[in-house]
């Protein structure tokens, strides 16, 4: 059972909003991407210029640039480099190739790095606050089971990464949202100097300063009730399938010691029929069966990994969405925030061009101490005031218009989910 | 004159010559205190077929042959001033006539067992003598009242008396129906020490000593090898010290295997409240996958601890039975080599001194000792094989059948 079959069922079942039909390519063939001659084509040059990302969203399906796309990943190649610490090390390459269906742009083929699809799905996380991101694979190799160390290069290992990797990309590109960014794009075209294109959207000082935001706790006077629903159930949830995942891998290495020892049962059995007149012949097929049998436990615990592999998903996918949770909760906080601002400025403005005054306040103590203020100083108060308040409006009405659009994107990646959880069971 | 048991070596039970040429009468009748030849119920030539196919296979089907059948049950626990022993209850239905009844029900304690056994090496010591259970002397006084471990003790017993209740010639020996049919043998434990072996004429080195099970406790003495081992016992002899060793190592895996199944069974376990709470926390198809789920991990768990349960009540005593048996007859045949040798070592004596009639009379019982012995384990050896190859099928086929049914509980309904 390859996984991206199951990519390929769930794009064809996705919701109405993703129009285009996607194909998923195995591109297992060892002679291509290996010479050369693959090396990155001229940078394409990008169809639609920055984007305002993250406030006004257009809903409508504009065929935009990075729909109708094939992506397929391929060939993991080790290289060798230094990292940040400046010491040799070995890393694994993908072979990105992407190739646009409808025909007017020539397909690309880069060679991406693990470390840089982190950096992608970090810079969608900020830039794109209120979407969903898809899960990336795991970074090294956890909850691994009867192996004596967790090796990244273990070539099961690093095509289970491959794999993950495609889909994350194939969901990236499904995403109306996602797939305009022209960061997206130019990671599919751009194989030297993407980093620096990266770093200059400056998203990691939004990343920090939104990691400052969400880690201070703050209260929402008002939660909105389907939020707080989703956040309760990602928690639940996250709890459930991480327990679940080392319970499972115990169980697959108990399973797995309890088939192997039945292989001593082969062993002496086949020496005892040896000795055997009688009950040789029996003997020596009972040994045959017990070496069979203890042999067969590789094959299903393959297995138990793919399903591992897909709990694993459904943890990140909690995590997204619990991201998305929390940042909605900032977002409505901020909200309140500029309400309570906006009402006090309304209030003042009231004060101001009525003269009266209403609570106890700083300027009534003031004006019984030093008189009334004149009338062109109360009139430029006001016009001051009224400015304020009407950014604020706009602010305000802005933020209720996000606030608006969030709920249609996380039931499309909840909606997403399930299916891919309806079809990963069976 | 009809022998409850018959050795493999006699084609069919009604051919002429059959009980006639029986070496085991020949040589038993100086030891036993006497078949019992006359009534011995109906026993029609029908019946006999039915009991012993022309093929000449041991049909083990449970004691519905012969004419002593015993149980080992109920395990009571007693305590009394000095110590704590638990008691078996041993039933005996018998149709022999010197048995004086056809009932009688004894509680014994596991030295009046180790007394028996130990009689039985004492007159028949190239015989193979059903194994008892080993003494616990390691265990703590916990350990020894442990219901698993009381069970297990009676199913050996009751394994041990069935085995000798069967055998031809040590069923009839003078100990067993004091100890099956005396309400207290504690009397005839204290009296008939060492009287037995000396009125038949064992010599006393050749016995083991008493008390001991298996061969265990045999002298060093029987370190004696002869010269001229006849070639079938040199090959059981090399035969079975290669296959205890196996017996060993299979029971420990076997004994490993259910270890791990057990604690399997408890970490699925834990797996079935978490897919339940998953499935709460779902809906729609995903939820009844995951009922489903929950469902079939709680019906492994549940089907994983009856395999192991069947494992330790089948796969592993019967190893450990067969390890104990091949251990019986591994001192039977030292005991043959030793009574062999002694006679080997008479007859060079002979050789230098011809005319001592003393080394005369000792050569010629001694030719006439290892003859027999040499015919009771030749016919003991057989009847063991036989009785051996029925049981390990037994075993291995209720293995074999323990993990299919594993699989059919298992399976979706």
């Amino acid at each position: 059972m390859r996984r991206t079959s199951a990519g390929h069922a769930r794009g064809s079942a996705a919701p109405a909003v993703h129009t285009t039909r996607k194909r998923i390519e195995e591109c297992t063939d060892p002679a291509l991407g290996v010479d050369d001659g693959r090396a990155s084509r001229p940078e394409e040059k990008q169809a639609v210029g920055v984007q305002n990302t993250g406030i006004l969203i257009d809903l409508q399906d504009d065929g935009a640039c990075l729909r109708g796309v094939e992506i397929s990943i391929s060939d993991p190649e080790k290289r060798q480099g230094s990292n940040a610490v400046n010491m040799r090390e070995l890393f694994t390459v993908y072979l990105v190739e992407a190739r646009f269906v409808d025909g007017d742009r020539e397909p690309t083929s880069v060679w991406r790095r693990y470390s840089e699809f982190e950096v992608l799905r970090n810079y969608l996380l900020v830039t794109h606050p209120y979407v969903v991101i898809p899960p990336l694979p795991e970074k090294r190799a956890e909850f691994v089971w009867h192996k004596l160390s967790a090796d990244n290069m273990d070539p099961d290992f690093v095509e289970r990464r491959r794999v993950g990797l495609e889909t994350f990309l194939l969901r990236v590109i499904e995403h109306l949202q996602l797939s305009r960014d022209p960061i997206v794009s130019s990671f599919l075209s751009q194989e030297n100097g993407w980093k620096e294109t990266v770093n200059n959207t400056e998203f990691q000082a939004k990343a920090d300063s939104l990691l400052k935001s969400l880690s201070a706790t703050f209260r929402v006077k008002n939660p909105d009730k389907r939020f707080v629903e989703l956040k309760c159930y990602c928690d639940e949830l996250h709890t459930i399938i991480s327990q679940l995942l080392k319970v499972q891998m115990r169980v697959a290495d108990r399973l797995y010691g309890i088939y192997k020892i039945h292989a001593n049962y082969g062993r002496v059995f086949s020496e005892w029929s040896a000795i055997e007149k009688d009950m040789g012949d029996g003997l020596q097929s009972a040994g045959h069966h017990m070496d069979v049998y203890a042999v067969s436990i590789d094959d299903m615990l393959e297995e138990e990994e793919h399903y591992a592999d897909h709990l694993k998903e459904f943890l990140y996918y909690t995590e997204s969405l619990r991201s998305v949770c929390s940042k909605h909760e900032l977002l409505q906080y901020e909200l309140e925030q500029l309400q309570y601002a906006l009402l006090a400025k309304k209030q003042q403005r009231e004060e101001l061009s009525t003269g009266m005054v209403r609570m106890f306040s700083l300027k009534g103590v003031t004006s019984k101490l030093f008189g009334q203020e004149t009338a062109e100083q109360r009139q430029s108060k006001l016009q001051l005031v009224d400015k304020q308040i009407a950014e604020d409006e706009r602010c305000v009405s802005a933020k209720q218009q996000e606030n608006r659009c969030e709920p249609h994107w996380i039931m499309d990646c909840e909606v997403d989910i399930v299916k891919y959880g309806g079809g990963s069971e069976c | 004159m009809l022998a409850p048991g018959l050795s493999e070596a006699v084609s069919h039970p009604l051919a002429q010559d059959a009980f006639s040429d029986s070496e085991d009468a020949i040589c038993d009748d100086s030891s036993a205190t006497g078949y019992d030849t006359g009534e011995r119920g109906p026993v029609s030539p029908a019946s006999l077929l039915n009991r012993f196919p022309p093929g000449g296979t041991w049909e083990e089907e449970g004691e519905d042959r012969g004419d002593l059948f015993v149980r080992v049950e109920e395990p009571e626990k007693h305590v009394t001033a000095m110590e704590t022993y638990i008691t078996y209850q041993v039933a005996t239905q018998t149709t022999r006539q010197e048995f004086g009844g056809s009932d009688f029900t004894v509680r014994r304690r596991y030295q009046d067992f180790a007394w028996l056994h130990g009689k039985l090496e004492a007159t028949h010591p190239t015989h193979i003598i059903p194994p008892l259970p080993e003494k616990q002397v390691m265990r703590g006084v916990l350990e020894r009242f442990a219901a698993a471990f009381v069970e297990s003790r009676r199913r050996a017993l009751h394994r041990f008396l069935s085995h000798l209740s069967r055998h031809p010639t040590l069923s009839f020996h003078p100990a067993l129906q004091p100890f099956l049919t005396l309400p207290d043998l504690s009397e005839q434990r204290r009296t008939s020490g060492g009287l037995l072996g000396r009125v038949l004429g064992t010599p006393n080195w050749l016995v083991g000593s008493t008390g001991s099970c298996g061969g265990v406790g045999t002298s060093q003495v029987l370190g004696i090898r002869p010269k001229n081992t006849p070639v079938e016992f040199a090959v059981n002899a090399t035969y079975l010290s290669s296959l205890a060793p196996k017996l060993t190592t299979l029971e420990r895996v076997a004994q490993r295997v259910t270890k791990e199944q057990i604690e399997l069974a408890t970490e699925l376990g834990e797996l079935v409240p978490l897919y339940a709470a998953w499935w709460k926390l779902e809906g729609g198809d995903l939820g009844v996958c995951l009922h489903g789920l929950s469902g079939g991990l709680a019906r492994c768990q549940a089907a994983l601890l009856q395999v192991a349960t069947a494992n330790e009540d089948g796969i592993i005593p019967s190893f450990h039975h067969h390890g104990l048996y091949t251990t019986a007859a591994q001192a039977a045949l030292r005991r043959r080599d030793a009574l062999q040798a002694e006679l080997e070592n008479k007859e060079e004596q002979l050789a230098t001194s011809p005319h001592n009639n003393q080394l005369v009379i000792a050569v010629e019982s001694l030719s006439d000792s290892v003859t027999c012995a040499d015919a009771s384990l030749r016919a003991d050896w057989q009847r063991w094989r036989g009785q051996q190859r029925c049981e390990s099928r037994l075993a291995l086929a209720g293995l074999a059948h323990s993990q299919l049914l594993y699989y059919q509980q298992v399976r979706l309904q």
